[in-house]
Formats: structure tokens, sequence, C-alpha cells
């Protein structure tokens, strides 16, 4: 049942009893729970007029569940490559997001997906490089330190 | 008579009997398991459902079954079915979960969840008789941890 509730109420819910507490950290109830919450992934540009702030305009409806992949356009240098700006945010948790570290390629395209064999939420994205196309991956882990893009490599 | 449609007794546990059409009655997979492996004699036992709730899960079967009915009074429908009292709503969730059919089970559980998401966690040791084993400071810690989602 716990699974089916928001990450809000669950959170607080945490400091009911020890085995509630434990319930929300425990591997299997996650992926139950994120079962129940689809992603959302709400493409959201900003209209982007030249020269105009990198600003995230508020949704017109927020999703309840899911986490929001949103992007918006930066001033570019480069009229042809894509220079965007990308964040995740949880609607449920406020204005609290994670802003996603820059490629040192450019971004044509970005994903989101959860990765159940090693349990973590994962950002794919499509490169360009100026030489070639490839793809290249972001782990969403809790240890901040180790967010930075790794090429994709085929195996 | 159509030669096509077959009947299913059902028996609750205060024996009462539910006769139905087979082809409603598998929305249960329980029921339709047991149909498949060609073990159901005359009657099937239910014994872990009473009548009462039963009503009510076959009253959701019928409805689902029916043809052309749009999905407006279909939602309509399902906002009705869950608004009971918390004592039936649990032996509904007992009951579709050994009847095993998710479809009943998923709304009831959201159900219980949307009744509880707004409480505070006094409310819910109220609620579901659970005993705070936290010490104050532990308590406090998570609190803190958490403090945005108990504004």
């Amino acid at each position: 049942m716990l699974c089916y509730l928001p990450v809000k109420s669950l959170l607080r819910f945490k400091c009911v009893c020890k085995h509630w507490d434990s319930i929300t950290q425990d591997f299997q109830f996650i992926c139950l729970h994120y079962k129940h919450s689809p992603l959302i992934i709400e493409e959201k540009p900003s209209n982007g007029s030249a020269g105009c702030k990198d600003e995230f305009e508020p949704l017109p409806a927020l999703p309840t569940r899911g986490l929001v992949l949103e992007y918006a356009t930066r001033p570019s240098h480069f009229p042809f490559s894509p220079n965007l700006r990308y964040r995740i945010r949880n609607p449920e948790m406020q204005n609290q997001f994670f802003e996603i570290p820059d490629s040192k390629s450019s971004i044509w395209y970005m994903c989101i997906m959860f990765d159940p064999d090693c349990q973590v939420l994962k950002l794919l994205s499509l490169v360009d490089d100026r030489e070639s196309i490839g793809y290249e991956v972001l782990d969403l882990q809790n240890e901040e330190s180790s967010y930075c893009w790794r090429p994709l490599v085929r195996t | 008579m159509s030669s096509s449609t077959k009947f299913l007794t059902l028996k609750t546990c205060d024996d009462k009997k539910f006769v139905l059409d087979e082809a409603i009655a598998v929305r249960s997979q329980t029921i339709k398991n047991m149909v498949e492996d060609d073990c159901v004699s005359n009657v099937i036992p239910l014994p872990n459902v009473n009548s009462k709730t039963m009503t009510k899960v076959i009253e959701y079967w019928k409805k689902h079954s029916e043809e052309g009915v749009s999905k407006d009074v279909l939602m309509d429908f399902d906002k009705a079915f869950v608004k009971v009292h918390h004592s039936i709503l649990h032996a509904l969730i007992l009951a579709a979960n050994f009847l095993n059919d998710k479809e009943i089970l998923d709304m009831m559980c959201q159900e219980v969840a949307d009744r509880i998401k707004g409480k505070t966690p006094e409310e819910i040791r109220k609620e579901f008789d659970i005993k705070n084993d936290f010490t104050p400071e532990e308590e406090e810690e998570i609190r803190k941890e958490n403090a945005w989602a108990f504004e």
C-alpha cells in the first residue's frame, strides 16, 4: 500500500516507526514505488528569444507524480548547434531540482531511464563532438562527485 | 441458448453461492488458472472471501464486462465504487489479493493511499495501531532530514 503514496507523504511517514523507515529504503520497495510513479518527461523549452535569460518557465499543469526533465535554451554563440540547459525536477519536492552538467560534446537529445539491474536512474544523450555522433550516459546516483557524462561503449 | 456460455458457481466462506458467467469470473487470475488447469468441478470454494465482499467484486466485474460502456461512465462507477467504509475497503483488498485481480487491487490500494497521504505520522500511528519505537532524538533527526515534507 505504501508504494502507492506520493514521495512527500512517504518521507513524512518515515518517522512513524523504525519498520516504516526501513521499508522506504528497501530496494524492492523502491522498485515497486517506481513502478507506480511513471516518469513523466516533459519537454519544456523556453521561448528563447535571442539574448534572453536561460530561465525555466513554470509548467502550466504540474504532474503530481514522477520526474520532469526540463530544458531551456541559453544564449548561443553557435546558432547551428543545440545549446540547452537541462535539469530534473520532482514536482512534489517543491523547488528542489538537479541541474544536469554539460557534456564536452553538444547534446542533441536527452532522455531519462531506470536501469533495474544496477538500481539507478540514468540519463542517455545523443551527442555530437563535431566529428561523429554518439551516445553518452550519466548515472544519477547519490554521490554527487560522480556526476559526469561518459561515452556509451557498445558491447 | 448460446453454446459458448458456461457458468461457474462460487461459494464464499459464509456458504453463499454465486452463479456467474465463466467469461466474467476469469477476471480473477486465481479462477482463470483453475479453469485452465481443468480443476473446476461443480463449485469453486472461496474460503477467504465473504458474500458481502464478493457481491461488491461481482458488481465491479459485471460493470467492467458490459459492452458499450463509455470510459467516463466506468470512471464514475470506479469513483463511487471506492467510496466505502474502510472495513469494506480492507476486505476488498484481501479478496482482490486472493482472487488475484490486479485491477481491483491497484484501485483499492490507491484509494487507501489517497486517504492516508495527507495525514501526520501521529495520525498514521493511531489509525494503524503502530507503536512509535524511535527515541525522541531519533525521530527529531528524521523529521529534520525531511522537514519540507511537513510543510
